[in-house]
């Protein structure tokens, strides 16, 4: 699938502002299962910009807007292309993968994305007791994953507003509702807790015309998850699905504070952030040429 | 310089300077109340503006809780121990800047304070306090004309103690002059009155040997606004701004200095072109109050002329 | 008024066994013999109240109520002879290097958790370890501009490293405090000693500092970056800025533009190229640290990424001075020095290891607990002067959590004499030595001595009832 990904991200200030320095994540990750062909960028008024690249290897821009403004419009153009057939739907597990799952040097390749973190931290008793049926079930940690994947979409209730960014696993379990990143969270923990390696992924969700989809068919977040042998395997417990041509990654991280797709700090009045994000199918059934 | 750093200096200045006007304000009516019952220790809470911080903690204007709430009291951020305090921790933030010697006598005067605060005071005795904090304040001026280089530092700190001076005469000439309206010379309790006005800024003895014993509200009046030579009339303190105004400009007028010489100018032309009768016919008060708001839009764009605090709010 | 002192079975600095002092105090014992009570009761106390007079103070936080002190000092000296000293800067310089190497391996390649030599869980998952920062070329891969580290000295008198404190160490500024004092009131004492002088030491500091400008500038423009007046260690900061003549600033003097670094002056915006930071990691930078940290800077990383300015020491460096990761000092010695490591650790028990847990937890009284991401001799347990209820409540905390916790045998830390008025009594004492890099390492000669006031304590932090005495290095 070849999309088009257009985000209009507009800021304005009660009163106007000076100093302004943010840092955006917005550039679609370029890897073997995804082929980012084009990223611009317009600011309005033009302000100077700076990338990088951080450690987990997300596309990075920090720009300077320093003279008295009261509004700024930023706008991201970028053409993807996904390769359909780069997914899997079941992972058979040799005992072999079972070892290498199990092994020490596996855990520790992945040990970031094992830990704890302030959104991720759930106790040890409730993890243990959400998921023991599951794994007890499951003939491997791909069985698992799914299972806890339905289990999250089953159970907890889709409610925008409901929860805020800084909502952690343990709040939005309490409450049992949310959105795509409180989903996310909790499936973080629960995969972490069996030692799988799992990572928070943001991206965009292509919803195409009639889709059943869930989720602000603006910026989306899911999970992957990592089995020895198989590459990064992307689930979305707020659809229930795997994660796969219909899902456009831009960052990954240990969890939300990783990958924080608009942040920055001015002098000056208080802010209204709107950002309007369209996804369009260009072509299907194209394949990337790398 | 760091702008944080003017910013000290010309706060530890003003503090200190703070500090020594409200002892000798007490100390005046604390001598003169030995002779005469004296009922109006309120002025005094009126003079520093603390009339409302007063009466949520004490129920009295009586003398003793007047003197432990400008003295002492730490909801009162204008008492002699707060200024004090807050120009010790202006001095730490800059101790680096001014001479070892500067820092130690601050620190020390601090100590000395608080020591004070501590010990069981009484009314017999406090007097001492209010002469040391005196002493500490010339003692202070004399290390900083002695031990600081003659640069943008010093000039901060005498800037900022002008423009404090200033401001406390115009506030006591303001509560003090409603007793004044009376204008039979001869009355003494008017006499004692004014004298003590001149006492409260340190200007009797000036004043006995420019007018000699004739005191009168008008001449105190003129004396304590329009004389050139007294260093706490409202004139000599803000003539004293503008020359110390001119010497950190070395003369010029840049772009970003413009409106704080405009100020400034205005001030300054404001007192030389007047003469106590136009403020007496003008109304006094209105006058009086027109200045203090002045210096508070003075310090305001000396803020912001020198990136003092936070230019974006 | 050594007839009663007791050297105890630990090593004294001062005294032998049977009470004759080492050579290298004997002249000081000579001179404390021949002096009278009452004077040296007078002098002492002259020496606390000069600390308080020049406002040498930190603030002590206890049930709410801030309170200032000064750091108590006792006059007799810590006297080190110069060949034990020229082993030991050796010693300090290899581990400095070392931990150096490990810093920038970690936030590039890591190729020494890919060896397998450190679990790789401990450094990526270390509270104190920034992907922030990973790839910045920092100037002359220096990561540590400035190391503290604190040594002691076990019973049979060798020195052991007992922590290496490679972010803000503090207490730079008491030594030459100590030094003042000392001499000031003190004078006599350094009669017929010649020891290693501290007032060229400066001159290196500002040195190590220039070398490692951003692009090679030359006269760099190095400010000291603090927290503020109501930091703990403000005075240090204070001292520093002066004594190396640069600007002492708070974050709200600073302001990143373009990737540039700029201080506001009276008379505008001016370019910073060096930034000697005594402000934490969390608290630098809120755009990408701490969202609500007022001290920092906004963008201040984005300055650093780019190359236009050097923060020292580095971000990030938590890392490697973490306890966990101490135990594993002496195989980076190895691994990038190919070296034998001079100075020994203390032997460390990993908790997380279920065999070295299980023999922790049998022999709690007998052990130090120290919790990993703690600092200040806060949250310690002495085992041998610990209540079976204290142990109990480290035992469940050590269950619930074990990897935050390692355990070391109680060291029999040296003594040295402290006057106690009537008479002297024997203190346990740490060391904290400063090693500067630039260009070339640098250790400052002697250091900071640490004494633990409290009879029987062993611990010498200054919040918890420590004080401080002059350190000698004899020069002949």
């Amino acid at each position: 699938m070849k999309y088009k990904v257009t985000q209009n991200t507009h800021y304005r200030y009660e009163h106007s502002v000076s100093q302004s320095i943010n840092q955006i994540r917005l550039k679609p990750i370029d890897d073997v299962k995804q082929e980012c062909l084009s990223f611009k960028k317009e600011f309005s008024p033009d302000v100077p910009s700076y990338t990088y690249y951080d450690y987990w290897g997300n596309h990075v821009e920090t720009f300077y807007a320093w003279e008295d403004h009261n509004e700024l419009l930023l706008v991201t153009t970028s053409e993807v292309i996904i390769d359909p057939y780069a997914f899997i739907n079941t992972l058979s597990f040799s005992p072999q993968m079972h070892d290498a799952f199990r092994s020490t040097s596996f855990q520790q390749q992945y040990a970031e994305f094992l830990m704890k973190t302030y959104y991720t931290t759930l106790d040890d008793e409730i993890c243990e007791q959400l998921t023991v049926d599951f794994w007890n079930q499951s003939p491997n940690p791909f069985e698992y994953v799914k299972l806890v994947n339905k289990y999250i979409y089953d159970t907890f209730t889709y409610q925008p507003g409901s929860t805020t960014v800084q909502t952690t696993a343990a709040e939005a379990l309490a409450k049992k509702e949310g959105v795509c990143q409180d989903y996310t969270n909790l499936m973080l923990a629960l995969c972490r807790y069996r030692g799988i390696p799992a990572r928070y992924v943001s991206g965009y969700l292509y919803v195409g015309e009639n889709s059943a989809m869930r989720g602000d068919s603006a910026t989306h977040a899911w999970v992957e998850v990592k089995m020895p042998t198989a590459g990064w395997i992307g689930f979305d417990p707020t659809n229930n699905v795997l994660a796969q041509d219909q899902h456009i990654r831009v960052a990954v991280g240990r969890d939300y504070a990783d990958i924080v797709p608009l942040k920055g700090i001015y002098h000056g009045g208080i802010q209204h952030l709107d950002v309007k994000v369209s996804v369009h199918a260009i072509e299907e059934n194209v394949k990337s040429m790398k | 310089m760091l702008s944080r750093v003017s910013n000290s200096l010309y706060w530890m200045s003003r503090n200190i300077e703070r500090a020594e006007n409200t002892a000798r304000l007490i100390s005046v009516r604390l001598i003169g109340s030995i002779e005469h019952e004296e009922n109006h220790w309120d002025e005094l809470i009126s003079i520093i503006g603390g009339n409302e911080a007063f009466e949520k903690k004490f129920d009295r204007y009586d003398a003793k809780s007047v003197m432990d709430f400008m003295s002492f009291s730490s909801s009162n951020p204008n008492s002699i121990l707060h200024c004090i305090k807050l120009a010790r921790e202006d001095a730490r933030a800059i101790r680096e800047i001014i001479p070892q010697e500067l820092w130690e006598m601050i620190n020390s005067f601090y100590w000395d304070v608080r020591q004070f605060k501590q010990e069981n005071w009484s009314i017999d005795t406090i007097d001492h306090f209010y002469q040391m904090i005196i002493r500490q304040s010339a003692l202070f001026q004399g290390m900083v004309e002695a031990t600081l280089s003659f640069d943008e530092a010093y000039l901060f700190i005498k800037m900022a103690k002008f423009i404090e001076r200033a401001e406390k005469t115009s506030r006591i000439l303001n509560i003090y002059y409603y007793r004044s309206e009376d204008p039979d010379h001869n009355d003494p309790s008017l006499y004692r009155h004014w004298f003590a006005v001149l006492q409260s800024v340190s200007g009797h003895e000036a004043y006995l040997k420019r007018h000699r014993p004739f005191i009168s509200g008008e001449r105190v009046i003129e004396f304590l606004l329009f004389d050139d030579a007294f260093p706490r009339s409202i004139q000599y303190c803000i003539d004293q701004v503008y020359s110390v105004f001119q010497e950190l400009e070395n003369g010029k007028i840049e772009h970003y200095s413009e409106d704080l010489h405009q100020l400034i100018a205005l001030m300054r032309n404001r007192f030389h072109e007047m003469t106590v009768v136009d403020a007496l016919t003008e109304d006094l008060h209105q006058f009086l109050q027109r200045f203090q708001q002045d210096c508070f839009k003075l310090g305001r764009l000396i803020n912001k002329t020198y990136y003092l605090g936070e230019v974006y709010v | 008024m050594f007839k009663t002192y007791k050297t105890e079975s630990f090593f004294d600095e001062m005294l032998q066994q049977q009470g004759q002092p080492r050579s290298h105090y004997q002249v000081l014992y000579n001179r404390l013999a021949s002096l009278p009570h009452d004077e040296l009761q007078n002098r002492h106390e002259a020496a606390q109240q000069n600390f308080l007079r020049q406002g040498i103070t930190f603030t002590v936080y206890h049930e709410n109520q801030d309170s200032e002190r000064t750091i108590p000092f006792d006059f007799i000296p810590n006297i080190i002879p110069k060949d034990e000293w020229q082993n030991l800067e050796k010693g300090l310089i290899q581990r400095v290097k070392a931990l150096n190497l490990f810093l920038d391996d970690i936030y590039n390649s890591q190729q020494i958790l890919k060896d397998g030599l450190i679990p790789r869980d401990l450094v990526v998952t270390c509270s104190h370890f920034y992907p922030q920062v990973t790839k910045i070329k920092v100037p002359r891969r220096n990561h540590i501009f400035m190391a503290g580290v604190d040594l002691i000295k076990d019973d049979q008198g060798e020195f052991r490293v007992l922590e290496d404190n490679l972010r803000n160490p503090s207490g730079l500024s008491y030594v030459f405090q100590n030094r003042y004092v000392m001499r000031q009131i003190f004078p006599d004492f350094f009669q017929d000693y010649d020891i290693n002088s501290l007032e060229n030491q400066f001159s290196h500091i500002h040195e190590a500092l220039s070398s490692i400008a951003p692009n090679g500038v030359s006269n760099p423009n190095i400010v000291l970056l603090t927290p503020g007046v109501y930091n703990s260690a403000y005075f240090d900061h204070s001292f520093i800025a002066q004594q190396l003549g640069i600007e002492l600033v708070e974050g709200r003097d600073l302001l990143v533009r373009d990737r540039t670094v700029y201080m506001k002056t009276t008379r505008g915006l001016r370019r910073v190229d060096v930034i000697y930071r005594r402000i934490d990691d969390d608290y630098l930078d809120p755009l990408e640290f701490l969202p609500d940290s007022m001290l920092g800077v906004a963008g201040l990383m984005d300055a650093y990424r780019a190359g236009n300015v050097t923060i020292s020491n580095g971000v990030g460096n938590g890392v490697a001075d973490d306890k966990a990761i101490y135990h594993y000092v002496p195989s980076m010695i190895r691994y990038y020095l190919g070296e034998e490591p001079l100075i020994k650790n203390v032997e460390t028990y990993f908790l997380r290891d279920p065999e070295q847990r299980q023999y922790v937890l049998a022999n709690l009284d007998k052990l130090v607990v120290k919790q990993t991401n703690a600092s200040g001799g806060y949250n310690m347990l002495i085992g041998p002067q610990s209540t079976s209820e204290i142990r109990e409540i480290f035992r469940k905390k050590i269950q619930q959590n074990p990897a935050n916790f390692i355990a070391q045998p109680v060291i029999k830390l040296s003594r040295l004499p402290v006057f106690r008025g009537e008479n002297f009594s024997g203190c346990h004492i740490d060391l904290r030595a400063f090693v500067f890099n630039g260009e070339h390492p640098h250790v400052f000669p002697g250091g900071l001595t640490r004494v633990a006031l409290k009879e029987g304590s062993l611990i010498v932090n200054s919040s918890q009832g420590g004080g401080a005495k002059d350190t000698w290095v004899t020069q002949d």
